[in-house]
């Protein structure tokens, strides 16, 4: 008689057991993997939309304020100063978020800072301009246009959001 | 071998580049074209600009200073070639760029 092979019943039983255990361990480790992974993906879609919401947050405080400084009465150096770094720290973050490309952010930057700060902007000649003129409507145009870019970005990576 | 000039524009110019002409402030795209660039094409000398470490640009300084270049009478392809702009914001060397191959039309 083989010594290797079972002699009974209850030894192709305890055979059949330990590989169903086995395949147990291996769809809970294959399921925790996924529930984690879902966790994770879960965990990075509420930190972008975080930083996406106070990304938002800043660029209409930028329009606001920019507004501000082309409706006002006179010139105001100390505001430009702060529209000027608010500008550059906004630049900065959002390509930090890593939602766009550099290629598809770079215009839309350009063309905000350019609403803003090309015209009128730091100038000897600084004129009152109308509040719901062309071009205060510039501004709030290319702050939209930047939103959106991001947001539409935002859903390409999480469809489900 | 000779070796690149640095133009660092926060501590040889001004942290605080603003305004157009020379007459909205004291440190002016105007100015800055007039005493650091136009040197440069005329000796014909080839810089590197590093335009990190001020409190942001205005594109009217960007415009005047880079975009005025031209105006001046200096040719696309000298500006280029005189010029390496360094920024850690892409968006102003893309800027800067357009001014110089399109000046004011770029707008």
């Amino acid at each position: 008689m083989d010594p290797t092979q079972p002699n009974s019943i209850v030894e192709y039983r305890v055979d059949f057991q330990g590989i169903a255990q086995i395949i147990t361990w291996v769809l809970v480790i294959i399921g925790w993997l996924i529930v984690n992974s879902q966790h994770n993906k879960r965990i990075s879609r509420k930190e972008t939309r975080d930083r996406l919401d106070q990304m938002g947050e800043s660029l209409l405080k930028l329009e606001q304020v920019a507004i501000e400084y082309h409706t006002a009465k006179k010139r105001n150096d100390k505001l430009a100063c702060s529209i000027r770094t608010a500008i550059e720290r906004v630049s900065r973050a959002i390509n930090r978020l890593g939602l766009a490309t550099t290629a598809e952010l770079n215009p839309k930057i350009i063309d905000l800072r350019r609403a803003i700060t090309l015209q009128n902007f730091d100038s000897r000649k600084y004129e009152r301009k109308d509040p719901s003129g062309e071009f205060i409507d510039r501004i709030s145009h290319s702050t939209g246009e930047l939103i959106d870019l991001l947001e539409s970005k935002y859903l390409v990576r999480y469809p489900q959001s | 071998m000779s070796t690149k000039k640095f133009i660092r524009l926060a501590a040889d110019f001004s942290r605080y580049p603003a305004g157009r002409y020379v007459k909205d402030g004291p440190y002016s795209g105007e100015r800055f074209r007039e005493e650091y660039l136009r040197p440069v094409l005329d000796k014909s000398e080839q810089v590197i600009i590093e335009l990190d470490g001020t409190r942001g640009y205005g594109s009217s300084f960007l415009e005047e200073a880079f975009g005025g270049l031209v105006r001046c009478g200096y040719s696309v392809e000298k500006v280029k070639s005189a010029f390496e702009l360094r920024s850690s914001d892409s968006s102003l060397i893309e800027e800067i760029m357009d001014y110089i191959e399109h000046g004011s039309d770029s707008t």
